[in-house]
């Protein structure tokens, strides 16, 4: 075969045509998804007169109870776990779940709380680890801390829906940031829709912000510009594709670190995988699979306001780290379901937001780098003309940058989550380097994920340890 | 390098996708920030309206002020609200005062335009207004917004009819209640509570009576509004002659539910967990000294909740001390009822 003679340009024009269509629908997409939100977001910017109109929910908040999964990397958690004590919501209690193999963990939290052996029956509704003792605490009657066997982060929620008492859980992270009033916040879309079986928010940036007895009084921006590009990150994806996905009850992520779910959902669906690596994601597209399967009318709210913060990390290897790991759970996440796609009364989420996450959630980093490689190195072979070359940068890099700027804009005129224009000013600049530059790294990070070892977990085929069947 | 620039259909197509993209930014960007400067223009104005009527409606808390400034149109809204939340904070005469001066202002009348238009929240503050007024007039209007499906507002239309007549506001209740399960059963509870309890009774026993079984149970979560010397004989009747569960379960979760033995101790075994729960609840306030056993068996039971609430039930029990509960504990066989009695005894000292 000669290769000489081989015609090559139907091959560069077809992977052209590939690579733009795809940056176009990836973008295209975020711009339209964010003018479907626009409609919930306007009911955000209420005047002082809505606000001085009486809640009809007032006086009928559901219980809460919200769980605290601790493993052995966030040991110290006895500060946050009282700091939880002083949120703005009339009823709820705190579930602490320690999922370790060590004892030091527990020693901390006896010392830090005050706890003691409670006799307490443990009812097992959905299957976790086996649990070594229940312990309360004189001084927060409220509280419960679960010593369990080691079993990953979805065996530790599951010991505690098993523990739970009210119908709403909510599970929050320790080293989480929130308001006081973030749980009162977060729990009404479960009373003004009853359909609703899940709940989560936004998440912002905390470092730098003013944090005043465990909570968030005032947001500002750090120092640092990695941390106002993740900063910058996070509000696009949230502002300009959870929410706008949440307008068709298509969602299927939203922060981990502090959401709500109904209790008998959660039981109904097995509780959470136990050997998924971000078992709320799992859980989130598992409850989509189920009640669609099932036919049952459900709803899946997101909140776009700033009511939990997390800390982002400040160096690069931390940073690159926690990327890899963020792609890997959203790809675990969508593989483990991956009936969903396309399926028989699929909906929205089945036939649009399904595919359109593992496009452009999941096969990104691979489908941004090729792009990148292929056009460059196209160009400085003269296989790709100079507008071709300019083209994919205005669709790869331009229009990012212009849904970024949107997000910020967004985010200043509706949530004003920053006080000061400079903190605004700063974020459209870290937008630039976010699309140019962070994202190509950010990919890089993404694809190390596959490569890395996951951490050990439950065994799914545990025996139930209670002797007698429980119903209900 | 870019001669043709123009004539590429690929860069031509990026470059109309780049334009509708910026186009969609720039729209969403200016709605955006136009609502962001008329909210901030309207937050200014409603401050300032606030802040000159505030001391005027705190004076009528003592007597209606003798001057009274106009309220413009583009101001009734804001009046409202303020007006409704001194309402709901008021209680007694200052309230028929509140009203003198609404009426005085003709915010009947206002009250009535605003309910006209399309807006969710001008017709909720209106339909507020209307109840907290008692306008026989709107009954009409107020009846067709109880009938929306818009969950919130048919609630407070409700609640304002109510307000205005209890005993017709119930006939209406009671003829949706059937379609409307988007009314949450506590907010009706919240209603009927505020109303009269004789008219409230009447109502619900009359509709109970011929409702139909998937009815009855919601019905009967709301005798907890009723008066209990109506209520009560009722639900003993109903819970010796159902056969339902539901029912069932809606009787003994009543406030008002019978507390006599011979009632509820043929329910001991039923198949249900839930109605087992409800009666062991029961039992702490039914049984005397020597029917602890009664409870005791409860305490065996194969589901959680029962044994969870015949534990607490036992350990309130006036006429069993702590020595006797002691020696209970230490009577008993089966593993399950000494874990779940460990557990209640062990809440009551943290109590």
């Amino acid at each position: 075969m000669n290769l000489a003679a081989f015609d090559n340009a139907p091959v560069i024009a077809s992977l052209e045509w590939l690579f733009i269509s795809y940056f176009l629908l990836l973008h295209g997409g975020h711009a339209l998804l964010t003018a479907v939100s626009m409609n919930s977001l306007r009911r955000r910017m209420e005047s002082i007169a809505v606000k001085m109109l009486p809640r009809l929910s007032s006086g009928y908040e559901i219980p809460v109870s919200i769980i605290v999964p601790i493993s052995a990397t966030n040991r110290d958690t006895g500060q946050f776990v009282q700091d939880l004590f002083d949120l703005d919501y009339p009823q709820f209690e705190v579930i602490v779940v320690t999922d370790t193999t060590d004892t030091e963990t527990l020693a901390r939290l006896k010392s830090a709380l005050q706890l003691a052996v409670f006799p307490e029956a443990y009812w097992r509704q959905v299957r976790a680890r086996q649990v070594r003792g229940v312990y309360r605490s004189p001084r927060f009657p409220a509280l419960r801390v679960v010593d369990k066997d080691y079993g990953g982060p979805g065996d530790a929620i599951n010991a505690g829906v098993n523990t739970a008492r009210y119908p709403i859980v909510c599970i929050a992270q320790p080293g989480c940031v929130l308001k006081r009033d973030s749980l009162r916040r977060l729990i009404p879309d479960f009373l003004e829709d009853a359909t609703t079986i899940a709940a989560g928010p936004a998440e912002r940036v905390a470092n730098g912000s003013f944090i005043v007895n465990g909570f968030l009084e005032r947001c500002r921006l750090y120092g640092n510009p990695l941390v106002w590009i993740q900063a910058s990150a996070a509000l696009r994806r949230d502002l300009c594709a959870r929410h706008g996905w949440a307008a068709g009850n298509a969602m299927l992520a939203f922060s981990d670190r502090f959401c709500a779910f109904r209790k008998d959902a959660v039981v109904r669906a097995g509780g959470f995988a136990r050997s998924a690596r971000n078992p709320v994601l799992e859980l989130l597209a598992r409850l989509h699979r189920l009640y669609r399967a099932e036919d049952k009318p459900y709803r899946i709210a997101f909140l776009p306001a700033p009511i939990v913060w997390r800390f982002a990390a400040t160096a690069p290897g931390a940073i690159c780290q926690s990327i890899a790991e963020t792609h890997r759970d959203q790809a675990d996440a969508l593989k483990s379901n991956r009936q969903l796609f396309w399926r028989r009364n699929g909906g929205a989420v089945g036939r649009l937001a399904y595919p359109f996450a593992q496009l452009t959630e999941v096969a990104r980093p691979s489908i941004e780098l090729l792009a990148l490689v292929f056009f460059v190195s196209a160009y400085a072979l003269d296989l790709v003309s100079g507008a071709h070359l300019i083209a994919f940068a205005i669709c790869a890099a331009g229009l990012g940058i212009l849904l970024s700027w949107l997000a910020i804009l967004l985010d200043a005129f509706i949530f004003r989550t920053y006080r000061s224009g400079a903190a605004y000013a700063l974020l459209f600049v870290a937008a630039v380097f976010e699309n140019i530059g962070y994202r190509q790294l950010a990919a890089i990070c993404a694809l190390t994920s596959f490569r890395r070892q996951p951490p050990a977990r439950g065994n799914e085929s545990d025996r139930p340890q209670d002797r007698r069947h429980q119903t209900g | 390098m870019f001669s043709n620039f123009d004539s590429d259909l690929l860069t031509h197509v990026v470059l109309w996708a780049s334009l509708t993209i910026t186009a969609i930014v720039i729209a969403i960007v200016c709605w955006t920030a136009t609502l962001r400067l008329q909210g901030k223009f309207i937050g200014v104005h409603e401050s300032h309206f606030l802040r000159s009527w505030r001391p005027l409606l705190l004076e009528t808390v003592d007597a209606v002020p003798t001057q009274l400034p106009k309220v413009r149109k583009r101001d009734w809204f804001v009046f409202l609200a303020l007006w409704n939340q001194f309402h709901d904070s008021l209680r007694g005469p200052a309230r028929h005062r509140l009203n003198a001066v609404a009426l005085r202002l003709r915010m009947d009348s206002a009250a009535r335009n605003l309910l006209a238009t399309r807006d969710t929240e001008n017709q909720l503050v209106a339909v507020m207004t209307l109840g907290h007024l008692g306008d026989q007039d709107s009954w009409n209007i107020l009846e067709t917004v109880a009938r929306s499906r818009t969950p919130i507002l048919s609630l407070a239309a409700l609640r304002a009819l109510f307000q205005t007549n209890a005993s017709r506001a119930m006939a209406i209740m009671l003829s949706s209640i059937g379609a409307r399960d988007d009314w949450p059963t506590g907010q009706l509870e919240k209603i009927l509570a505020e109303a009269d309890s004789t008219a409230v009774s009447e109502g619900l026993i009359q509709a109970a009576e011929i409702a139909i079984p998937s009815e009855l149970p919601r019905l009967v979560s709301l005798m907890d509004a009723a008066h209990p010397a109506a209520a009560t004989p009722y639900l003993l009747r109903l819970v010796q002659s159902s056969k339902d569960e539901e029912i069932l379960i809606a009787c003994l979760k009543s406030r008002h539910a019978p507390k006599n033995l011979d009632a509820i101790a043929p329910f001991m075994d039923h198949t249900s967990w839930q109605v087992r729960t409800q009666i062991a609840r029961l039992l702490g306030g039914a049984i005397s000294p020597g029917e602890e056993h009664l409870l005791i068996s409860l305490l065996a039971d194969k589901v959680w909740w029962v044994r969870y609430r015949a534990g607490q039930s036992l350990t309130q029990l006036p006429f069993l001390s702590q020595d006797a509960l002691w020696k209970l504990r230490f009577s008993l066989t089966d593993e399950f009822a000494k874990d779940i009695l460990d557990q209640v005894v062990a809440e009551m000292k943290i109590k």
